[in-house]
């Protein structure tokens, strides 16, 4: 009965293009991660070139959570606790399966500090993407990403052949605060997944003291 | 014109300018100020947020371009009276505007800021601003082809990888332009010829319907293939950047014991360079100052290369380079010069460099060093360097003593290269 309602859950959403499209990108990233993208810096004397794992580490990233978007979403918007409950593990396992075929295929070609950094990097991205997608649409998880990969790429780099301690998409795989920082945005991002607007008004009403509940 | 009005103020994607406007200015001021005062560099800065910009605004205009078949109007838009296609342009205007308007805001601003002072060259700026156009085009026709392509879930990010990986394939091109020396400039028949073909690409992306019901239409796409392939060749064939004719006449030279010339485009560094001159001015007579120093690409002159190719090569008297404005940078090759020709390191006549000690090298690297920091007149250098312990060590010890009293520099100076002089060359000044 579960599994043939999930199965129903996943008809409606692009689950399995989004888990052949992980796939095509980390082969596209074991293949050609290493090559370098001239972007402009903010530093121009000496400014590393970026190499594209830390790119396309992005756009992988946003995938999954591109892939809750669903095509009755009009009709989910009223949705039940068993639909959540099944978006939930609906989350967790895509996740979880495009995180780790993305890094296999990478692990297979590129250096184990390399991919260090893409894992860390991945998650960084994917609570970005949740929040993008929880606050204007799962279509439109992207856009913070983007965004925010704009800013690192550009002001990251700070000189000396160092980045700076908020650029988690590049510094080494064992530094701490780009972990801090990425476990903090993950959370965040689980938070405005968690957030539904029922929540947000139980919220709101427990802060100003009115009931919890109108019936 | 209204109803273009009309489409950018319904535009999905009209909620992003004031975002990109604030990304724009910010990649343009918050970085290194250098650029103020130099038409090239002006240009190049407020280019630079071009391809970031292209990069959110692929997604943007593919998510513009998904508009109509996420909102499931396709069907309405083909059985109105407005031909599909003449709508379909109008959406296209639109994200094309809206797009772009960020970046002719950033160019604008850095035009005032620069036209303050109104240096020469001012036709260098406006290739590189309409380069950033040519870029910005080619984005929104990323987006635009991969928002009518594919589903409106997948077209934004496939756009934004997309032009990222276009920007890296076409890097070596000549795509992607960071700096604005004065020696190059931006062709502007490549630049045309790059507009032509991006505006032929556009009208086939326009003419290519979305892959609707009919599996007649779907064929259609295939036309884009053919549409890509000028801009490829376009691309391939001409270099967007290409070197600037010597000045000639129009060279600016500052005067006096040593003339240093500089393009006309950088008649910003006068100052800085006639302090300089002044300093050298000062050096005691056992320094030989070169008659002229110039700046790169005055005296260049094409050569047959190796492999039959043309090269340019720089000729003449020494020349110096002005990297981000920094002093460090020209004054560092100007006195590397001034000691090339004083301890006569080309005149092996009279001197014998091949014998020098080690010892000997460090103290001619502190006098580099010291030489490099007394024309500058203050400050610490601001590049970062690998070098050897030892010679970093030398160096300390030469910009130490820049620090002293003018007089006591001078005649350390000149005690430094008289003696080594004496060792290595028969004439001692």
């Amino acid at each position: 009965m579960r599994a043939a309602s999930l199965r129903l859950f996943i008809a409606v959403r692009p689950a399995r293009s989004v888990l052949g499209a992980t796939g095509l990108l980390g082969v596209f990233t074991a293949w050609f991660g290493m090559v370098e993208a001239p972007l402009p810096m903010s530093i121009d004397q000496g400014a590393p070139a970026v190499p594209i794992w830390r790119l396309l580490a992005m756009g992988a990233a946003v995938l999954p959570v591109l892939a809750l978007h669903s095509s009755l979403v009009d009709l989910e918007v009223v949705q039940t606790r068993r639909l959540r409950a099944m978006g939930r593990r609906y989350l967790s396992g895509l996740g979880l399966g495009c995180a780790a075929s993305y890094l296999g295929i990478c692990a297979l070609a590129l250096d184990p500090s390399v991919v260090g950094i893409i894992a860390r990097a991945w998650f960084a991205w994917f609570g970005l993407a949740l929040m993008a997608g929880a606050a204007l649409g799962w279509r439109l998880a992207w856009t913070m990403p983007s965004v925010v990969a704009v800013v690192l790429w550009y002001w990251g780099y700070g000189g000396d052949g160092r980045y700076r301690w908020w650029e988690f998409s590049a510094r080494p795989h064992d530094d701490l605060p780009s972990l801090f920082l990425t476990a903090a945005l993950l959370v965040l991002g689980l938070i405005a997944y968690w957030a539904t607007p029922w929540r947000r008004r139980r919220w709101i009403f427990w802060r100003t003291g009115r009931p919890s509940r109108q019936r | 014109m209204s109803t273009l009005w009309l489409h950018v103020r319904n535009s999905p994607i009209r909620w992003a300018v004031p975002v990109f406007i604030i990304i724009d200015l910010a990649v343009l001021f918050l970085r290194g100020r250098y650029w103020i005062g130099v038409w090239p560099e002006t240009g190049t800065a407020a280019l630079a947020p071009a391809y970031l910009l292209g990069l959110v605004g692929a997604g943007a205009a593919a998510w513009a371009a998904a508009a109509p078949a996420r909102h499931g109007l396709e069907e309405q838009l083909r059985a109105a009276r407005v031909h599909p296609m003449l709508s379909d342009a109008y959406r296209l205007g639109a994200t094309f505007v809206v797009v772009l308007l960020p970046y002719l805001i950033g160019q604008a601003v850095a035009f005032a800021v620069t036209a303050r002072t109104f240096p020469p060259g001012v036709h260098i700026w406006l290739g590189y601003a309409v380069m950033g156009v040519f870029v910005l085009s080619t984005a929104v026709a990323v987006g635009w082809a991969c928002g009518k392509m594919l589903g409106p879930v997948f077209a934004a990010l496939t756009a934004v990888l997309a032009f990222l990986f276009l920007t890296t394939s076409l890097a070596r091109a000549g795509f992607v332009i960071i700096s604005g020396r004065p020696e190059v400039a931006v062709d502007p028949v490549a630049l045309a010829l790059r507009l032509g073909a991006i505006a032929v690409l556009f009208l086939v992306l326009l003419w290519v319907s979305p892959p609707g019901a009919q599996r007649r239409e779907k064929r259609k796409a295939l036309a884009l293939v053919p549409a890509v392939l000028p801009l490829v060749a376009v691309m391939a064939s001409t270099s967007a950047v290409v070197e600037r004719d010597p000045p000639g006449e129009r060279e600016v030279c500052i005067n006096g014991m040593t003339a240093l010339c500089i393009w006309p485009e950088h008649e910003k560094y006068i100052p800085g360079l006639r302090d300089i001159n002044a300093r050298i001015a000062l050096l005691p007579d056992v320094f030989d100052p070169p008659p002229r120093i110039n700046e790169s690409g005055l005296h260049k002159t094409w050569h047959a290369g190796r492999d039959g190719d043309v090269v340019l090569r720089e000729e003449g008297p020494p020349f110096f380079d002005i990297i981000e404005g920094s002093p460090w940078s020209y004054a560092g090759s100007i006195g590397t010069a001034i000691n090339a020709s004083t301890f006569g390191f080309q005149d092996f006549r009279t001197c014998n460099w091949d014998s020098l000690t080690t010892a000997d090298q460090l103290r001619l690297s502190a006098v580099d060093a010291w030489l490099e920091a007394y024309l500058v007149g203050d400050g610490s250098p601001d590049y970062q360097t690998s070098a050897p312990a030892q010679l970093q060590e030398a160096w300390l010890k030469g910009r130490a003593i820049a620090d002293g009293p003018q007089a006591e520099q001078l005649r350390w100076a000149e005690r430094e290269v008289r003696d080594l002089r004496g060792r290595y060359c028969h004439n001692g000044r």
